[in-house]
């Protein structure tokens, strides 16, 4: 149970992807920082995968970014819910 | 739970800092502890002394020192990573010879098994990338 | 349970990434931890024979691998979607490593206590 984080924006950065590639079914995901670009409709990755997608509150206000343009399974957290994520996955695995 | 920070990007380059600091205050109201703050590649540029942002930007160095000292947590620079860099303390000064040192209060330079260790005595370990 | 894995992602010669990420794993080892690594993205071109890292001023990191077997780190991982789509091949890499296929990615990552990811 991995916590992966990814900061690069999906459109540039092979982040995203090569995190997806050594996450486990039961891992979570979470965007932040530029890695928030991930999480709009237009980002669906090509190829489904069954990890819990996170994205961070903070850094989407910060874009300019509505919650309403996400994708569905992807869930809105801030910092608290940033560490309470950390709290229930074993590690952290950064993707940068 | 003990938590322990990894930074790995510059100060006034990247949003890793700033991204540690908020997360880093959200483990401390959730009533975590923080062990180690460590500092590696360009992380190590937040050690700056000389470090003089305009008035309206925030001055990380010194909130990093104030939260550290607030809460009782270390601020360990890889030593390896800072001198290349030209972060220095008093004694790495002597030892090459500089005009100055400039290594930030409350930072101190450490080697790189200080971020080994932080892995393995803190419950997590958290990387924030440039 | 394996102690500390490192993945390398980025090329060798652009930045200094690849020589602070092997830095970590010598220390890692040094240490007393059990090391394991695992190239995959851009990281498998690190694994190209006949660098030149001289030609540009830079030290490299061959030295260091080749160093890897004398820190007991024999654990080493190359990715071959990775090199596939790169056209490497695992018959002419710079040191022997290990060819694992993207299924079994997952598990590797889950093998280990801490996962440094450069």
């Amino acid at each position: 149970m991995i916590l992966h984080t990814v900061n690069k924006s999906v459109f540039s950065s092979q982040a995203l992807h090569e995190c997806l590639l050594a996450a486990a079914r039961n891992d979570a995901v979470l965007l932040l920082e530029d890695g928030v670009y991930g999480s709009l409709k237009t980002a669906h990755p090509a190829e489904p995968h069954e990890v819990s997608w996170f994205v961070l509150k903070e850094d989407l206000q910060a874009r300019g970014i509505d919650e309403s343009q996400c994708r569905d399974e992807v869930t809105v957290i801030d910092y608290a819910g940033f560490v309470e994520l950390t709290e229930q996955y074993l590690s952290v695995c950064s993707w940068f | 739970m003990k938590y322990s920070i990894a930074i790995y990007g510059g100060p006034y380059s990247h949003q890793a800092t700033h991204s540690a600091w908020h997360f880093t205050r959200a483990v401390l109201k959730r009533g975590h502890t923080i062990e180690r703050v460590f500092f590696y590649h360009d992380g190590v540029y937040n050690a700056s002394a000389l470090t003089a942002p305009p008035q309206d930007e925030q001055n990380l160095p010194l909130k990093w020192q104030q939260l550290a000292e607030d809460n009782d947590f270390e601020l360990t620079v890889c030593i390896a990573a800072a001198v290349r860099r030209g972060i220095l303390d008093e004694n790495e000064a002597q030892r090459y010879s500089k005009p100055a040192a400039n290594l930030e209060q409350g930072y101190q330079l450490s080697g790189l098994g200080q971020l080994v260790d932080a892995g393995l005595t803190s419950d997590r370990l958290i990387s924030f990338g440039p | 349970m394996s102690d500390i894995l490192i993945i390398f992602r980025k090329p060798p010669a652009g930045t200094s990434w690849a020589r602070e990420a092997m830095d970590l794993a010598l220390v890692g080892a040094a240490f007393g931890q059990q090391v394991s690594l695992l190239f995959m993205g851009d990281g498998v071109f690190q694994l190209t024979q006949n660098q030149q890292p001289d030609v540009i001023g830079q030290k490299g990191t061959q030295a260091m691998m080749q160093a890897l077997p004398m820190y007991d780190i024999d654990q080493v991982f190359v990715h071959q979607d990775s090199m596939d789509t790169r056209g490497m091949s695992p018959d002419n890499l710079n040191i022997s490593c290990q060819a694992i296929d993207s299924k079994a990615l997952p598990g590797l990552l889950q093998q280990h206590k801490q996962v440094f990811n450069f």
